[in-house]
């Protein structure tokens, strides 16, 4: 594994600016970063989007580059399963904007979900809802040069794609070569699944990693800095090499708990991650 | 106390129909409720509204009114700066909400979205909240401005900051999250003496009455205790369950208040 695959996600820096952000990743060396587009760090929403010419331009100031994006969708008016057909066509809207964006800061993927059901419909009905907007956007961020990778939920999020079996089920049923599969190892072991099982069953087509730390099955601490879990680091980034995975492994640190100093739990984890990955 | 109505907010019904929410309210024998304005329910952006009819024929085929109506906090900052794109989208959602608050006839329009940016220009951002505050304030018409210590990570935390806001927008009412302000050490008789008969909602967090109920909560008898304060004292607005699942009539009967109310 190599250190640039080690992507920083900005998203537990949100109530502190996107310059103190980059200053924090500079300082340790960081040079990869999957843009979380949210405030108050970007501006997206269905109509218009942040000067990424600006933002481009910042964050090759401190010696980053954005390889990788995620349009919000939780906390916000659009989701993948969003019902009502006009409503659906605000959330393509959003979500197209967002592939726009990624373009334009140079990143080369885009992450996705399968949103979510209301509870009380078919889950057949969502599914489809999904499907149709992923295989849409699949085609949009085609034209771009970006690939979209799915990634998984957690059943209390969602029952569309809350798995592997699910998430294999919705890349199929979206039926668009360019929507790829990507783990949430938080997602993952919420399952009970393996890194391996993951691997083995997408080969080439796992073509990103949400690669966080976990308190293990069923538990809702799933996205939290390594050492803080229960998950094998070291087995696990063992098993990448053995299947050669060569894809980005975001720093998806999402736990409330590490908001009020980013910065420290950034320190923590990459310190981890570098003792495995020089 | 003079209790006016319990609200359930249909904010626990993200992921369910809004008649649900409406059906719960009115089984429950309460008239107000809470509107929670946000996807499935009500779509909103910076450039419109969608779903507004939908909820006032629910609202009148369940006989409800919306005491408070409260915008779906999204990404929106009404400390951003209005010449940005971002500070521009948020006014103009909110004004839209504004709107929509008045098409319902709801009494009140809660606003919580004041981000505290820790590296950030701390009195500029609350300088920009007052004048969004004051405008909004103007254009909701009858519909009053509710605002609450939004915690930590907000430009107005605790109740000296809100006194402020208050002081800087005398018309708007005001809404004490209890945990919040219990966490920071305030008491009710302290927001009560700020407020007198504008504080008008006190918000109960449904971890609190859950403790309470399963016999797990470790503080002390705090919780309790301030409730039956609040139900002794010269408390004259509603109250807000958050999230409790069990359902406002166990809170209640937690807090030794007889069941259907006062």
């Amino acid at each position: 594994m190599r250190r640039e695959q080690i992507a920083q996600m900005n998203q537990h820096y949100k109530r502190y600016s996107y310059r103190f952000f980059l200053e924090n990743q500079k300082r340790l060396g960081v040079t990869s970063l999957e843009l979380w587009m949210g405030a108050p760090h970007f501006y997206l929403d269905r109509l218009r989007y942040s000067d990424c010419t600006a933002i481009r331009r910042q964050t090759a100031s401190a010696g980053l580059s954005v390889k990788a994006a995620t349009a919000p969708s939780f906390a916000r008016q659009y989701q993948y399963a969003m019902p009502g057909k006009e409503w659906s066509e605000y959330a393509f809207a959003y979500f197209s904007n967002g592939i726009r964006a990624a373009a334009e800061l140079g990143a080369g993927i885009v992450t996705v979900n399968a949103g979510w059901e209301l509870i009380g419909e078919p889950l057949s009905e969502a599914a489809k809802r999904s499907a149709q907007m992923l295989h849409r956007l699949a085609e949009f961020a085609w034209q771009r040069g970006i690939v979209l990778a799915m990634e998984p939920l957690m059943t209390t999020e969602s029952c569309i794609a809350d798995s592997l079996r699910g998430t294999k089920n919705l890349i199929r049923a979206s039926a668009h070569h360019n929507l790829k599969a990507m783990v949430d190892t938080g997602a993952m072991a919420y399952q009970g699944e393996t890194l391996e099982e993951w691997l083995e069953a997408f080969g080439e087509d796992l073509v990103h990693m949400h690669f966080v730390d976990a308190a293990g099955r069923g538990d809702s601490f799933t996205h939290g800095v390594w050492g803080d879990g229960v998950l094998p680091l070291q087995d696990m980034l063992s098993c990448m090499e053995r299947y050669g995975y060569r894809g980005l492994l975001t720093q998806e640190i999402a736990e409330e708990r590490y908001e009020d100093d980013p910065a420290q739990a950034d320190r923590r984890n990459i310190g981890m991650l570098r003792r495995y990955i020089p | 106390m003079l209790l006016y109505g319990v609200l359930h907010s249909s904010e626990r019904y993200q992921r369910m129909y809004l008649v649900d929410c409406l059906r719960d309210q009115a089984e429950a024998g309460w008239k107000d409720v809470e509107i929670y304005g946000q996807v499935p329910h009500l779509f909103a952006d910076a450039y419109g509204i969608s779903g507004l009819e939908e909820i006032k024929k629910g609202l009148e085929a369940f006989a409800l009114e919306a005491a408070v109506f409260r915008p779906g906090v999204y990404q929106y900052d009404l400390c951003a700066d209005p010449e940005d794109p971002f500070g521009a989208a948020s006014m103009g959602y909110y004004r839209h909400m504004a709107a929509a608050a008045v098409k319902l006839g709801a009494k009140m329009l809660s606003l919580n979205s004041f981000m505290r940016i820790v590296d950030g220009d701390l009195p500029e951002r609350k300088k920009r909240a007052v004048k969004a505050v004051k405008m909004l304030s103007a254009e909701a018409g009858p519909v009053k401005i509710l605002c609450e210590n939004g915690g930590k990570y907000s430009a107005f935390s605790a109740l000296k900051e809100l006194c402020d806001l208050k002081s800087a927008v005398p018309e708007i009412q005001i809404q004490m999250n209890l945990a919040g302000a219990l966490e920071a050490g305030e008491k009710l008789s302290d927001w009560l003496k700020a407020f007198g008969e504008d504080l008008k909602v006190i918000s109960v967090p449904g971890f609190l009455l859950r403790e309470m109920q399963e016999g797990t909560h470790t503080d002390g008898e705090w919780p309790k205790d301030c409730l039956s304060a609040l139900f002794q004292s010269s408390f004259c607005g509603w109250i807000r369950l958050e999230n409790y699942e069990a359902g406002y009539r166990e809170a209640f009967r937690l807090c030794g208040i007889p069941a259907g109310g006062l």
